[in-house]
């Protein structure tokens, strides 16, 4: 009481004398719950993506009249005799009587742009790191580096338009193509948004090579371009890999550019960089706003986002699996086992 | 007595700072100098400045003449990389590469252009004896060098600087991170390097210097306040100020 | 120094690869600009589109565009800063659902856009929206249709990863001396991480948030079949309404206009609104990322 009359209690203290005096208030414990509680929402959502997507194509498995529409699995997969065609082969032509559901155009056609974007993008953007890693003054690099990373900023359709409106016309004037949009032109486009991706993972990976290692190389009387080629790159390989495959994971993905860019008709030609591609995300995004839900078109184009789905989530575990195997590689975890 | 290195007024510069202010001694060719003082001395930055490493510090710069065999390794013709390739250097910390043991110590000759399998591998047995590792290392030349203990990868390192035969070899405090046992083997190759080599040696240990050196040079804030043989220099210092530091009054 | 002729090759490919990659944007950057800034005006961004979408303004699409990034912020950002603040303040050591959660953020990132498209139409528009309707309204299609509500939570899911790394980053960058201070005098856990860390950590939280907002503002796959409408001069005026969208716009300008000449100096204006839009507010967390960076070290 005497001591209430010179020190007046703080709010804190009051609570702890009602509450027993070592325990945390029950709001804060309740907050705290709640915030794992929404921490979950991360693995909720990966797990719904995969249900509900499945939910629209699955039923393929079971309802043999879907099915039976697409030629069964063969008509997937195999090669199918058609009339009118010379041969068996590969088409999609949902519209066509009968429908032709072939998945294999446009997954040639996917992997087609991808491989062409990768081998613009890889040069440029692991081209660029060394460049800005190794060469650069510093005042150029610190201006140089967000520059690119800016690119990463921009949005996909706007290089779509791009790539429609500029990049095709170069193309068509400089190969002279009688058609404006192709595999190519997409692949120039997708180029813009993988080049900071393999840039700024590279250039990040060759920039905490230790500084001890070039010295060593340069003090065996390696020239620069010895050290970089022979002693910085492969020390950076792990993060170059994951860089690599990081973008090879964007490149597949996107829709807006190729859906722009391609030309969209489904040829079958992994070779001819300039002939018109289809590939499985324009398809989705092209044809899915025409069908009625529970056709088997319906059905096929959420298998393709099913595929999708799958492969991206192989291909981000494989960039982690190769990106830590080839640490342990480095760091002598392998040798001293 | 041949000087194989002379150092006539050499200076270092970073930016503005004089880290050596007109260095000018000799190293006599096949023994071993040691540079010794206190951090931030310069010893370390003279030493660099021996086979050129500073070419590779932007802001970093040297004046003066440095003459290997009586010629001028910083006259305008001459190429760096040829200079480090007869001026090898070991470094304070192990830097191996991260790649086999064999590949580090091949690397020195793969990039001068050796391209003869059989001469390599007789280069990387050789280096491998002279650094007293050979035995060790002898069954798992294919694994990776980051798995060797901490003083089997600085021999590695010394073993990797042998490879290119240089005619001097430059060590910046080789043991600093090593143990006592470890430290010994090193010590020990440097005896038998000088029947071969030229050797110049960093060291903050004056027991090390005594041990190891021939000669020995202390420097103090970026000069070179007495070069003499080590013997005389530890038990006869004629400055004041060597004889404070010998003596374990600062430093 | 001197070079050799590896040198100069060498300096030379890499300096190129450079140099194409920032040519190009050049020509990006500058065409849009000047093609695109004599189209602004009070009028453009206010009308509607007309005469076949050559002419009139972006009003109803940079209205869509901007309550769909509204929606999608006020979804994403308690969920998002809260995950971050959990794993990095409260998820135990060796905890397995932290793992199983960073896990799924690592995987979130990685989906295909197109793919949360599906999913929107899957799950919010046919599971969640055709339920509601079935139980309150008789199966009428009130909720289950593509609208702006849907959208916006679609890009909410989309954009979640951003969030969540960006406020773990940067919450793991304030220092633990801190903590050890706020804790030491008393505070209890939760006030520590509300009254300390998080004011401490608030740019880069900041951060995180605009950073999502303009890549949520600019993305367009996953609206396709969510909400966006080709043309709808009217604007929307309940979530459950489709909308305009910037991004879709110069979709359907680029590839679907009958004239595309004449469309083409509405198309470049329309560019021009949506990088503003979205890649400015990229710009912006870029140099708030870039001067945190710069006082921190």
């Amino acid at each position: 009481m005497s001591r209430e009359a010179t020190h007046p209690a703080l709010p804190a203290e009051r609570r702890q004398r009602k509450l027993g005096r070592f325990h945390t208030p029950w709001s804060h414990r309740l907050a705290e719950r709640l915030l794992a509680v929404l921490a979950t929402t991360a693995i909720g959502a990966v797990a719904l993506i995969f249900l509900f997507i499945g939910r629209e194509a699955l039923p393929l498995l079971w309802e043999s009249e879907a099915l039976e529409e697409l030629g069964g699995w063969a008509g997937l997969f195999l090669p199918q005799q058609w009339r009118g065609y010379e041969e068996a082969s590969f088409v999609w032509q949902p519209v066509g009587h009968p429908g032709k559901f072939s998945l294999v155009p446009l997954f040639v056609g996917t992997l087609k742009v991808t491989l062409l974007t990768m081998l613009l993008s890889v040069p440029l953007g692991v081209g660029g790191a060394i460049y800005v890693s190794q060469y650069a003054p510093r005042r150029v690099r610190d201006v140089v580096k967000p520059l690119i990373e800016l690119l990463a900023g921009v949005p996909s359709v706007v290089l779509g338009f791009f790539a429609l409106v500029v990049l095709a016309s170069w193309v068509q004037d400089g190969l002279g193509l009688t058609y404006r949009l192709n595999g190519l032109v997409a692949a120039l486009g997708l180029s813009l948004t993988v080049v900071p991706v393999v840039f700024t993972i590279s250039e990040d990976a060759l920039q905490t090579v230790p500084r001890s290692l070039v010295e060593a190389s340069h003090a065996l009387g390696a020239r620069r371009y010895q050290t970089i080629l022979q002693v910085v790159l492969p020390a950076a390989i792990p993060g170059i890999a994951a860089a690599i495959v990081l973008g090879f994971g964007r490149a597949i993905g996107e829709t807006m550019i190729v859906l722009m860019a391609s030309g969209n008709a489904a040829v079958v030609d992994l070779f001819d960089a300039t002939s018109s591609v289809r590939t499985v995300t324009a398809t989705i995004a092209a044809e899915l706003g025409e069908v009625s839900r529970g056709d088997a078109h319906w059905r096929v184009l959420f298998l393709l986002g099913v595929l999708l789905f799958t492969i991206t989530y192989l291909l981000n575990q494989a960039g982690r699996a190769i990106t830590e195997h080839l640490q342990a590689r480095f760091t002598g975890a392998e040798a001293k086992r | 007595m041949r000087a194989k290195l002379q150092a006539k007024d050499v200076r270092v510069f970073y930016e503005d700072f004089e880290a050596i202010k007109g260095v000018s001694m000799g190293f006599p060719e096949r023994q071993a100098t040691a540079l010794i003082g206190p951090s931030g001395c310069g010893k370390s930055t003279l030493l660099r400045a021996l086979n050129r490493m500073h070419d590779e510090v932007a802001g970093a710069r040297v004046e003066g003449e440095l003459l290997l065999d009586g010629e001028d390794v910083y006259a305008p013709d001459v190429d760096a990389v040829e200079v480090r390739r007869k001026v090898g250097m070991v470094f304070q910390k192990p830097n191996p590469f991260p790649k086999s043991i064999y590949d580090n110590v091949a690397f020195g000759l793969r990039i001068a252009g050796e391209k003869d399998g059989a001469v390599i591998e007789e280069r990387v047995r050789s280096s491998l004896e002279g650094a007293a590792l050979w035995d060790e290392v002898k069954d798992r030349l294919k694994k990776s060098a980051l798995g060797l203990s901490g003083g089997q990868q600085q021999r590695l390192c010394i073993a990797r600087a042998l490879a290119v035969r240089p005619e001097v070899l430059l060590m910046d405090e080789p043991a600093s991170a090593l143990d006592p046992i470890a430290t010994g083997k090193i010590e020990e190759l440097i005896e038998e390097l000088k029947l071969r080599q030229t050797i110049v040696i960093v060291t903050h240990s004056m027991q090390q210097a005594r041990r190891v050196s021939d000669h020995t040079a202390f420097f103090y804030l970026g000069e070179l306040v007495e070069h003499r043989e080590t013997a005389a220099l530890f038990e006869d210092p004629r400055e004041e100020r060597t004889r404070d530091y010998v003596r374990g009054r600062f430093g | 120094m001197k070079r050799a002729l590896g040198d100069w090759l060498l300096l030379g490919l890499t300096g190129a690869a450079v140099l194409v990659v920032l040519a190009l944007m050049a020509v990006l950057f500058g065409l849009i600009l000047v093609e695109g800034v004599p189209q602004l005006s009070g009028e453009f961004l206010t009308a509607a589109p007309s005469a076949d979408m050559t002419g009139g303004g972006v009003g109803p699409a940079l209205f869509g565009t901007a309550m769909m990034t509204l929606l999608m912020t006020v979804a994403v950002v308690p969920v998002g800063v809260a995950t971050g603040i959990w794993l990095a303040e409260y998820a135990p050591k060796g905890s397995r659902l932290a793992r199983w959660v960073r896990a799924a953020v690592a995987n979130l990132a990685g989906v295909p856009s197109i793919v949360f498209g599906l999913f929107g139409l899957g799950f919010f528009i046919l599971f969640v929206g055709r339920g509601v309707d079935r139980l309150f309204h008789g199966g009428e299609p009130v909720w289950g249709q593509p609208s702006l509500l849907w959208a916006s939570l679609t890009l909410a899911v989309l954009t979640l990863p951003v969030v969540i790394v960006t406020t773990e980053e940067s919450l793991r960058a304030v220092p633990d001396e801190l903590r050890e201070a706020a804790l030491g005098l008393g505070a209890t856990r939760f006030q520590t991480t509300f009254r300390v860390v998080v004011p401490n950590a608030a740019r880069g939280v900041l951060t995180g948030v605009i950073l999502a907002i303009g890549r949520g503002a600019g993305e367009v796959a996953p609206i396709i079949f969510t909400g966006a409408a080709n043309f709808l001069p009217e604007l929307p005026t309940d979530p459950r309404e489709m909308f305009m969208h910037l991004g879709y716009h110069v979709y359907a300008l680029s590839t679907q206009s009958p004239n595309v000449d004449a469309a083409r100096p509405a198309l470049f204006g329309t560019v021009l609104v949506l990088m503003t839009l979205s890649f400015g507010l990229s710009a912006v967390a870029m140099v708030l990322r870039h001067r945190m960076g710069g006082a921190r070290s």
